[in-house]
């Protein structure tokens, strides 16, 4: 029996250390890795494309209407939704004609728009990926399927487990 | 006719049935579908209810380890291990729902940030509060410590709450609470639905709370009375 106690206390022991050990290398890489405060994401609509010899800007109006003068790299990575759905990925200096043609688009459509700018220029320009739409419906069955099979679960085997417990409650006293 | 604490929580359990299935009905047929996410975007009002379950759990494990340590009442370590085992459940699910919302929208099934890791915290903190319960032998010294690592849990939940804010990326600031922000507002129709459904989800917690403390009680009792032949 003192064996069983020490083996067990030791599991726990050693169960413990882990939870803590995992705590502590998970913390400070979250910290790291999301708080360099040298990128920011900026949604909104296109209201100005202007092109000059140096370089394109992009103005964005945000839903508060706040106006962000934004320049485009030729590093910029360009993920836009046409008219139908269909993706067009491409670094803007690859072909800035197409580049400023798509963006234009865009602002026709007035779609809405994410920007990542890392250090005030535009490191990504993305629109929603609307070609998934309607094969993520797997994920919204799997997620509520999922989830009320096991509430369901848990509760019949509680209440089963109640009732066994009962019973042998009634034979203890029985006997 | 008299009601007894089993009927009653049978009464409660059916209950909260019918309270899902107005939800569902409102998730389903009555929002309208969010223009940018499309579908996927009602697992969000599955989603959050189970994060603000999750949390809402280690507060009573917290709570109840507060009392059980100063009371010294059985009937307080029941609760708390009854809130862990729900809690752990619900954190199970919301760590799987945001997964799989995130990977149609995000494009991954998992980020760094702040809240998410934390998240994953509060659902380890629950895992290994159970473990703690199943592996250290049985008695008062179990309880008391359990006690307090319920007590230390809970010491993630306002980390939680505030990740959006202090270390803001994918999620959205705050909404609901002392730290709410203007930034993001919601249509009506998708807040009442989300907010009917952390009121649904708070329902099946505690209905997952009475059970297993009703249980728990008879597991008591048979101990007792093994002890008691023996």
């Amino acid at each position: 029996m003192e064996n069983k106690n020490f083996k067990t206390k030791k599991i726990s022991y050693i169960l413990l250390a882990s939870f803590f050990l995992i705590s502590f290398l998970l913390i400070p890489q979250k910290i790291y890795a999301d708080d360099d405060g040298e990128d920011e994401i900026i949604n909104g609509f296109i209201s100005a494309i202007e092109t000059t010899n140096e370089n394109t800007i992009l103005s964005i109006t945000d839903n508060k209407g706040v106006k962000y003068n934004i320049i485009i790299t030729s590093d910029t990575v360009l993920g836009l939704d046409n008219a139908v759905g269909e993706r067009w990925i491409s670094a803007f200096g690859n072909d800035t004609n197409e580049s400023i043609n798509r963006l234009k688009e865009q602002q026709n459509m007035l779609s809405p728009i994410t920007i990542v700018l890392h250090h005030s220029e535009a490191s990504s320009i993305t629109t929603k990926n609307s070609e998934n739409l309607d094969t993520n419906l797997n994920y919204l069955f799997i997620v509520f399927g999922l989830a009320w099979l096991t509430f369901f679960g848990y509760i019949i085997y509680l209440s089963r487990r109640l009732s066994n417990i009962k019973e042998e409650i009634k034979l203890l006293k029985s006997k | 006719m008299k009601i007894t604490k089993l009927n009653f929580i049978n009464i409660f359990i059916i209950f909260t049935g019918l309270i899902v299935i107005v939800d569902m009905w409102m998730i389903f047929v009555w929002v309208p579908t969010e223009i940018n996410q499309g579908a996927i975007q009602r697992i969000l009002y599955l989603h959050v209810p189970l994060a603000w379950g999750s949390m809402a759990a280690i507060c009573i494990v917290a709570f109840s380890s507060v009392m059980y340590l100063y009371k010294k009442s059985e009937k307080w370590d029941r609760i708390a291990l009854s809130a862990a085992e729900a809690g752990a459940i619900f954190g199970a699910m919301m760590l799987i729902s945001g997964m799989l919302w995130a990977r149609p929208v995000w494009g991954v099934f998992w980020t760094g940030e702040a809240k998410l890791t934390f998240s994953l915290i509060l659902f380890i903190l629950f895992v290994a509060y159970l473990m703690f319960r199943v592996y250290f032998p049985k008695g008062i010294q179990q309880k008391r410590i359990s006690a307090v690592l319920g007590i230390i849990g809970a010491i993630d939940t306002p980390i939680i709450y505030f990740a959006a804010n202090l270390w803001e990326r994918a999620h959205p600031p705050l909404i609901v609470g002392p730290a709410a922000t203007n930034d993001s507002s919601i249509s009506q129709s998708i807040g009442l639905t989300l907010l009917f459904s952390a009121i649904t989800f708070t329902l099946v917690l505690a209905s997952l709370i009475l059970l297993r403390y009703a249980l728990r009680k008879h597991e008591d009792e048979i101990d007792l009375i093994i002890i008691n032949k023996t």
